[in-house]
């Protein structure tokens, strides 16, 4: 059988420890609240609130050139790069030892506000617009919330280049950037005699999330992994972990492809054989009483192009004369494609049933494909006598011309990377660029990826429709955001989280089902429900995992630091030099985190809060930093709070 | 169809038919992980607490006299109950091992149970469901035959014209799980009746807890336009850590803060209301469980139902200290979408299922329950009678589970379906028209917690159109 090859080697546990209780210390308790030099500064803050309020929409860009000061912690984070990408356990741990930060820089008494932008600002245009950037929002806020739709979260680095290349010239230089591949370095893991079970393969997914380059390539891979969905839930995969990467790898490769392209290496995928059971699907036999597989037939359909129900351009539910929506397809269509999609083996079999294992798309076997002619989809006919893979040209060539399949992919990937509920228009325009990217190409994800990003609903989404505008972030995308914001290193070399999805439920490719971890309809009940509103994300915010991920969370911000007390199995130390700069000034140090980890989102009265509460903890506390505890304290409160877990 | 497949040539149907007795799949690893995640401990941050700093107790709520409680076990991806029961008469065995080809259970391998249900058949359970018979045998345990989502009672020639009032979606896994799980009309954005069940109870019928309480996350049955589940993982309610004092305290005055406020943003305003949720439940639940009874009995091993059934009978045991008189509990059980790898899959799954039914069982009997808590089974559909070689596909009908004291057990309700391709049932490969419907079932459950005649019509606005809106198994 598949993927029994490597069992006993790919078995977990692999030398992760189970249990990973919160336990850390986060240092001492704070003394007496409120020293009197600060309280000063907060008496002051009344005036503080009200340019907070200003603030809060646009006047905060000037604040961030100052206060991303760092070129000092890129030497970490290039270690760090080297580290994962050269390979395991070819760093020197000596030359991260010390690229590190050293004692944190004299705090200064007055956070320093120049009125001058920093030169490396693009200068303002007389209509108030940096150059490079187009019709589209750029002011600080605007960068950050764009990269944190485009990447696993925006770092200062990330926010450098973008203001040196304008939107345009990111995109353009992030679709020419060469894919970082997963596979290569899992089995580089299992050639060094380590593991290349579940939890490796999830390592190497946090190391590239957090580290490669072609940021955007992967934060789309991640969307498609969650259309196309293949889990290693599934047991056979488990026991393929290599298998279960290089499908992965699939979809970053195919990322900016076309989508009728990614649409049939996902169908011919070995991996997808298997896990919705197309591998060695055999034609009706009528003396047994057997009949072809539909799984992967039936849910090609409903869960990775056309969906249940016809759809006009721009995604609406399309209604009969009764007023009820009118399905896309029946049951008679389920059978007929699973008929199609008989015959499909590994690649390089010569025995149908004891095939060899390849990760090479699956070849289709004559014999074994039923030859008679079929009907599918509205009058697709695929004649007899025709080869398996001739069906399947013919399958796929009209999923991608269905009207439902522009609208459906454009409402996934606007939902996974900016908004939980887009207008019709703003899908209706990027379905528009589905069906011609402008050169009467139909299915150009380079096209359809710069229209979602760029539309004009996500230009000043937040400010003109604050109920709607944004979606939850993903755990996943939680922690990556955090750990990027703050250069995190692994001081031994492997970004981990361990068993990640029992904190957060939700694991790459580790899916309960193929219906995702979420359903992009869900409904919580309460204020979304009566809004006529979905929140997928909620659907794994129940109140166990909700406060399984809060306490995660902060394990990873009290023990993520180099000499943070407690021993933590497997720390991602973060760089909070930056903010421990700022820490003398809560006002600054709060504005720089809202820009860092919420695209400036965040609200006056939070800020006022945040600023108070800030302000309330000692410098000093114990042997950390001075500084430290107040920048944990915020980053951990920013990071578990309803608005900071929010994607503006 | 012209073609021959290959494999069959020279080979019969019987030599296809395997004997099941692989011993299959892995425990489900999410649930294990997540089951063996924390622990309800005293003196931590919820002890003690209720909503936000204010000492609540827990023993102030009047004890309940008339307790009763439903739990749902839910099969996710269609369970094949048609090799759960089995026909064992001669004949209806030939029909049933022709039908399933190589997915057929032997017949000696089969757990009799003797005759039983309309028309009445000798019928057995599947080999590893011993647990489960001997509750059937001593009057614990009823079967629902072949039920499963219709709108009003359908012929298969209205199946096959396409009449209006089949139900949409039909194969689908996630639209029939809402029908399931759904009270309707017509559509399937309904809300969960679970939810209407409890809306339309006292509103103090759970108690100091909500009503509706999850082991397995979000759910559609518990879940209405207002209300969902409250969830809990087997060990009792997550801790908040690093809240607990010093600095921890006034860390928490903030996050309560911080969670307490409306923004302008719908999304984050229903995020930061499940947090409540979590700190105002929390301490209630651990402290109901720290003073549970434990079961009788070790727990199954490596069996992520039978864990949370088991807190579910621990958090049973206290409704009196909870003042609850009405609760509903919600668990899932994965891997019943079995289009592949069945042979090696179904038998473990049954094993598991027996086990943790049978364990519950055993421990709401130790508790005093066994008369005041009726689980059932439900799923989002039979699977077809034929094989694809591998497993089998999405179906329609199957059958159901109803377990506890007050069942009225040992018997079958409903209509046995006839095991046959192109059989009087058959709408293609064996997927089975169902002869009970859904809200057939849901409605004598309903009835059952204390709903009357009007509340029922309200809730399963399509039962007037079946036979009967009582089933029966319940007194």
């Amino acid at each position: 059988m598949a993927g029994r090859g490597q069992a006993a080697e790919a078995l977990e546990p692999n030398g992760h420890s189970g249990q990973r209780g919160a336990s850390g210390e986060e240092g001492p308790v704070r003394s007496k609240p409120k020293r009197l030099g600060f309280e000063s500064e907060v008496e002051l803050g009344g005036g503080s609130l009200a340019m907070a309020k200003r603030d809060e929409h646009r006047g905060l860009q000037n604040r961030a050139g100052t206060k991303f000061p760092g070129e000092g912690f890129r030497l970490v984070r290039a270690a760090a790069i080297g580290l994962l990408i050269g390979g395991c356990g070819a760093g020197d741990p000596a030359e991260l030892e010390s690229a590190a930060p050293g004692p944190p820089p004299p705090a200064p008494e007055l956070p320093p506000e120049p009125d001058q932008p920093d030169s490396e600002q693009p200068d303002d245009d007389p209509d108030g617009e940096p150059m490079g950037f187009g019709a589209f929002p750029s002011e600080a806020p605007d960068r950050f919330r764009f990269l944190t739709r485009a990447t696993f979260g925006p770092n200062q680095a990330d926010f450098e280049r973008l203001t040196e290349l304008g939107y345009d010239g990111w995109l353009t230089e992030q679709l020419e950037l060469a894919p970082t591949l997963h596979r290569p370095q899992l089995e580089a893991q299992a050639a060094a005699g380590q593991s290349f079970g579940s939890l490796a393969r999830q390592d190497v997914w946090w190391g590239v999330a957090v580290t490669a380059p072609d940021q955007l390539r992967q934060r789309a891979a991640f969307a498609w992994s969650e259309l196309f969905v293949v889990s290693d839930d599934d047991q056979q995969l488990f026991l393929n972990q290599i298998g279960v990467a290089d499908y992965y790898d699939m979809l970053v490769e195919g990322a900016f492809g076309n989508f009728r392209a990614l649409l049939e290496s996902v169908a011919r995928s070995p991996v997808m054989g298997i896990y919705l059971s197309m591998h060695r699907n055999e034609p009706a036999d009528p003396e047994t009483n057997m009949h072809p597989d539909e799984n992967f037939a039936r849910e090609l359909l409903q869960l990775f192009s056309i969906g249940l129900v016809q759809l006009g351009s721009d995604g609406t539910v399309l209604e009969d004369s009764a007023g009820q929506p009118v399905a896309t397809y029946d049951q008679l269509d389920v059978e007929n494609l699973a008929r199609a999609f008989t015959g499909w083996n590994f690649a390089g079999t010569t025995d149908w049933d004891n095939p060899v294992q390849s990760l090479e798309p699956m070849e289709s076997w004559f014999e074994f494909h039923d030859q008679d002619a079929k009907e599918v989809l509205d009058g697709t006919l695929l004649p007899a006598a025709q080869s398996g893979e001739a069906d399947l040209t013919q399958v796929l060539d009209a999923i991608v011309a269905h009207p439902n399949t522009g609208p459906f992919i454009a409402r996934h990937l606007i939902q996974r990377l900016v908004s939980s509920n887009p207008t019709p228009s703003y899908v209706g325009r990027v379905a528009a660029v589905f069906a011609d990217n402008g050169s009467g190409v139909r299915g150009d994800l380079t096209a359809v990826i710069r229209a979602v990003l760029l539309d004009e609903e996500v230009a000043n989404g937040l400010e003109a429709a604050p109920s709607r505008f944004g979606k939850l972030r993903e755990p996943l995308l939680r922690v990556t955001a955090l750990w990027r914001a703050f250069d995190g290193v692994p001081p031994e070399g492997v970004y981990t989280l361990g068993q990640a999805e029992a904190f957060l439920g939700q694991a790459p490719l580790s899916a309960p089902t193929v219906f995702n971890f979420f359903r992009p309809d869900h409904v919580p009940p309460g204020q979304v429900q009566q809004a006529a509103l979905v929140a997928p994300e909620m659907q794994l915010a129940d109140e166990v995992r909700i406060t399984l991920s809060t306490n995660l969370v902060r394990r990873l911000i009290y023990q993520g630091f180099e000499g943070a007390p407690g021993m933590p199995p497997d720390p991602v130390w973060m760089d909070f030099s930056d903010e421990i700069a700022l820490a003398e000034d809560p006002e600054a140090l709060i504005d720089h985190l809202d820009l860092l980890l919420m695209g400036g989102a965040m609200g006056p009265a939070m800020r006022a809060l945040l600023v108070d509460y800030i302000g309330s903890v000692s410098m000093t506390f114990g042997d950390l930093p001075p500084g430290m505890q107040r920048v944990l304290e915020a980053v951990y409160m920013i990071s578990i709070s309803p608005e900071g877990t929010f994607q503006p | 169809m012209s073609q021959t497949n290959p494999r069959s040539i020279g080979r019969s149907a019987s030599e296809t038919a395997r004997p099941s007795d692989h011993l299959g799949r892995r425990p489900n690893r999410r649930e294990l992980i997540l089951g063996a995640l924390g622990t309800a401990v005293a003196g931590g941050f919820f002890t003690g607490r209720s909503p936000f700093g204010l000492p609540r107790s827990i023993s102030l709520a009047a004890p309940s006299t008339d307790y009763r409680a439903l739990v749902c076990v839910y099969l996710v991806g269609g369970n094949d109950s048609f090799n759960m029961l089995v026909p064992t008469g001669q004949q209806a065995y030939s029909a049933y091992a022709a039908a399933r080809s190589d997915l057929a259970i032997p017949l000696s391998d089969l757990l009799p149970i003797g005759t039983v249900g309309s028309p009445a058949q000798e019928m057995g359970f599947h080999p590893n469901l011993p647990r489960l018979r001997q509750r059937y045998l001593t009057g614990d345990l009823g079967l629902v035959a072949n039920i499963g989502p219709l709108n009003a009672p359908t012929t298969l020639a209205e199946v096959a014209a396409g009449a209006s009032h089949v139900p949409p979606h039909l194969f689908s896994h996630s639209d029939q799980q809402r029908y399931w799980q759904g009270s309707r009309a017509e559509g399937l954005q309904a809300p969960g009746w679970g939810a209407g069940l409890v809306e339309r109870l006292a509103a103090s019928a759970g108690g100091t807890l909500p009503a509706a309480i999850s082991m397995s996350g979000s759910n559609q049955w518990q879940t209405s336009e207002n209300s969902g589940p409250y969830g809990l993982q087997t060990s009792g309610a997550v801790e908040y850590m690093g809240f607990e004092s010093g600095l921890g305290a006034a860390r928490m005055e903030l996050f309560e803060q911080l969670i307490n406020r409306d923004s302008e943003r719908v999304l984050v305003d229903a995020f930061a209301e499940r947090h409540r949720r979590s700190i105002e439940f929390g301490a209630l639940a651990n402290q109901a469980l720290l003073e549970a009874p434990n079961a009788p009995e070790p727990l199954p091993e490596d069996n992520a139902l039978a864990a949370q059934l088991s807190t579910i009978a621990r958090l049973a045991s206290q409704h009196a200290e909870l003042g609850a008189s009405r609760q509903i509990f919600f668990c899932r059980m994965h891997g019943f979408d079995t289009h592949a790898g069945h042979l090696e899959a179904q038998p473990e799954l049954f094993r598991q299922l027996d086990d943790a039914l049978a364990s519950f069982q055993d421990s709401l009997d130790a508790f005093g329950l066994s008369q005041k808590v009726t689980t059932f089974t439900a799923s989002d559909f039979g699977r077809s009678l034929s094989s694809n070689g591998k497993g089998c596909d999405h179906g329609w009908g199957g059958h159901q589970l109803v377990l506890g004291g007050a069942v009225a057990g040992g018997a079958a309700y409903g209509t046995w379906p006839t095991l046959a391709l192109g059989g009087p049932d058959d709408v293609g490969f064996g997927r089975l028209l169902p002869t009970t419907a859904v809200d057939q079932m849901s409605a004598t459950l309903a009835r059952w917690m204390g709903l009357g005649e009007e509340d029922l019509a309200g809730l399963f606005p399509n039962l007037p159109k079946f036979g009967s809106a009582n089933l029966g198994f319940l007194s």
